[in-house]
């Protein structure tokens, strides 16, 4: 079995372990793109196997940590298509099969990526203070407090049950109107691509923005998360940044 | 291996970017990483979730 961790636009070998820890990594090439791998053995990274180690983060940990550095050591000497932790192929033939099938996508990708950097940016949220600042972006909340403010007892008792299924509701769409500024303030500030990824994209998870843009505009990006920072605090939101990441979003996208 | 939290959440993150909500379908073969829910519930141990704020907003904490 063969387990792929890039394509690239000229054959290049990396300098650190590959997931099975050794140095032994083959490439190959095929009408003007190549692939870098490390043959592994069939039972090691089976579905079966996969099943079975995949809740043990010290291994899946390992493999996530040795591929990355593979990838970014890769990056590196040329140009490059990430490839997501186990992207598995059954021989070298299928890859080259694969590579053959899709070399004008996988060459129009390595330009379009070519000399980027992905960063991410997480939309955190506390929840007091965002669930207070909900009444200040929706009318409907604003309102109904206002109602309950000079309601009889019974009626107020009524509303609050009202109030606390609108605020379920606002605080869904506010979130989401929230991620569409923060993409559009990127968008405004940087050339760039941008991946938003809502609450149920990421799974319950913080909603985020992936943003692809030139190594040269970091130092942009930086001051732009500052003064957003600045900007939504108030609301209780702050954006976590990380990265550099090699462009894995955008090698899909 | 990473030892302190921070380092934790490093790797959760690098997971994140990695796996790409437990399935990969790059290559020929489709994997899907069954328990990847469990690095969504690490992250959300650290990050606080949907249920938080409607909890608090409505006094229930």
């Amino acid at each position: 079995m063969i387990y792929v961790y890039a394509i690239t636009r000229e054959s290049a070998l990396p300098d650190s372990e590959g997931v099975d820890l050794t140095r032994h990594f083959g490439t190959t090439s095929i009408d003007s793109v190549s692939a870098v791998f490390t043959e592994v053995g069939d039972d090691e990274f089976s579905q079966e196997t996969i099943d079975r180690r995949a809740a043990d983060l010290e291994w899946l940990g390992a493999i996530g940590y040795r591929h990355q550095a593979v990838v970014q050591d890769v990056m590196k000497k040329t140009a490059v298509v990430p490839l997501r932790a186990f992207t598995l192929f059954s021989s070298e033939d299928a890859l080259r099969r694969y590579l053959h099938e899709h070399a004008d996508m996988l060459g129009a990708a390595l330009d379009r990526l070519d000399g980027k950097q992905e960063w991410t940016l997480r939309v955190e949220l506390e929840p007091q203070k965002w669930s207070d600042a909900l009444a200040s972006r929706v009318d409907s909340l604003r309102e109904l407090q206002e109602q309950i403010a000079s309601a009889s007892p019974g009626k107020a008792f009524l509303l609050r049950r009202k109030l606390d299924d609108e605020r379920k509701r606002a605080s869904h769409e506010a979130e989401n109107a929230l991620l569409s500024e923060v993409e559009r303030a990127v968008l405004d500030r940087l050339r760039c691509e941008t991946v938003a990824e809502s609450r149920e994209r990421r799974d319950g998870g913080f909603p985020q923005i992936n943003v692809l843009i030139n190594r040269d505009e970091e130092a942009t990006l930086q001051e732009l998360h500052e003064t957003l920072n600045d900007r939504y605090a108030s609301e209780g939101v702050s954006l976590a940044l990380t990265g550099p990441w090699p462009p894995y979003t955008f090698a899909h996208a | 291996m990473p030892d302190t939290a921070e380092e934790d959440l490093s790797l959760l993150e690098a997971l994140d970017h990695l796996l790409d909500r437990g399935v990969v379908i790059a290559g020929e073969a489709v994997i899907s990483i069954g328990d990847v829910d469990l690095l969504y519930l690490g992250l959300n141990v650290v990050l606080a979730n949907v249920d938080a704020v409607t909890r608090v907003s409505s006094g229930k904490k």
